[in-house]
């Protein structure tokens, strides 16, 4: 009876053992999603939305930042923030208004999941793998949405009046590029936490 | 500490530049930028101190009024279409002397530049009406408004070295 129950604290020890060494592997996880999610933060630095000419190129435009920032201070007609005042704001307000808004959320939401990531591979508790899934998931998606309402300002006074509805003229942006790296922070951490229920269930 | 503390200082000194300027000394790479919102927020600017570099035109609108603006050159759908010429700035108000323009209507910078400080007193646009051009020659059948701002001078000076400015601004 004793040694049965030496052996079983023995086998239970082992398991701990290896599923403890197995854990340690699925650290490189989180630093992969934080360096997604330093590069998705980096990348509000793109066109947020832009008037492009075919036969001139980028006419004006404004990056995340200066979304961001303009939303932030509320100063949407100062100068310091690149061509927002003239025309995105004056020819686009509500769209720029809505577009700020989300742009400091999802900004907000990337920079929790980028401390999540980075708390997990710290602590490796397994809690904050579970919040980088969902930060990363709920930032691609407001960032797919900052993506849809800046391409939803062809719908403004810009192309018609700004350009005098030139018809060389259109609405870009790249919004989209932050988001595909916020989801691939998000792909990351479910890879994460798929592993880490594997080891669960092989080892407890 | 050190570096919370330098950061949050970071973020306040941005936020003072955000908040806007009691005074803007325009550059080459500011002059059309602040130019263009200065014409569509003009409120914004009112009472705030200019220094800039601009060469002078004058208008002259269909009663033969003539206006002494200070202005750059700049792309169609930008700047006024006056007639002949695109052309952004101020119509100038000075008790002084404002020195003659030359070849305001050249595509070179071969012009009278001067140098000015004032501010803008009033968000009130004045409305000249001038005739149009069409090819190259006035068409008196076709008249055109064109708002401008007033600057009040309180210095200025003329340029004699333009070498560095350029008459045609982009955005």
């Amino acid at each position: 009876m004793a040694n049965k129950k030496t052996r079983d604290e023995r086998i239970k020890a082992e398991k701990e053992k290896k599923f403890n060494a197995s854990r340690k592997k699925l650290v490189v996880f989180p630093i992969v999603g934080a360096v997604f999610s330093v590069i998705a933060l980096i990348l509000y630095s793109v066109k947020w939305a832009a008037v492009y000419n075919d036969g001139y190129g980028y006419e004006v435009q404004i990056s995340g930042f200066n979304v961001l920032f303009a939303a932030l201070s509320g100063k949407y007609t100062e100068t310091a923030f690149g061509n927002m005042a003239v025309p995105f704001y004056y020819y686009a307000k509500n769209y720029c208004v809505t577009l700020g808004v989300l742009t400091i959320i999802s900004a907000v939401v990337v920079v929790l999941t980028l401390a999540s990531q980075i708390i997990a591979a710290i602590t490796k508790k397994q809690l904050f793998n579970v919040t980088s899934l969902v930060g990363g998931c709920v930032s691609f998606a407001l960032l797919l949405v900052c993506f849809s309402v800046a391409l939803s300002m062809k719908n403004s006074d810009i192309l018609p009046v700004y350009c005098s509805g030139n018809p060389a003229c259109s609405i870009r942006s790249y919004a989209i590029i932050p988001a595909v790296f916020s989801l691939c922070a998000a792909g990351v951490a479910l890879f994460e936490v798929i592993n880490y229920e594997k080891l669960v269930k092989e080892y407890k | 500490m050190k570096r919370i503390i330098t950061f949050i200082l970071a973020v306040c000194t941005f936020t003072l530049v955000a908040c806007g300027s009691n005074r803007y000394v325009l550059t080459e790479k500011t002059f059309f930028l602040v130019m263009t919102n200065v014409q569509y927020y003009p409120e914004q600017y009112v009472g705030k101190d200019f220094e800039y570099d601009c060469f002078t035109y004058s208008l002259k609108d269909i009663g033969g009024r003539e206006y002494t603006c200070g202005v750059r050159k700049c792309s169609a759908g930008y700047g006024c279409t006056c007639g002949q010429d695109t052309i952004i700035g101020f119509i100038l108000d000075y008790d002084g002397y404002i020195p003659e323009p030359v070849n305001q209507s050249g595509e070179d910078n071969f012009k009278t530049w001067v140098h000015l400080k004032g501010k803008i007193s009033s968000a009130n646009k004045t409305d000249i009406k001038i005739y149009a051009y069409k090819d190259g020659n006035v068409d008196y059948n076709t008249v055109e408004t064109i708002s401008f701002l007033t600057f009040d001078i309180e210095t200025i000076e003329k340029i004699n070295d333009y070498s560095q400015l350029s008459f045609y601004v982009t955005k």
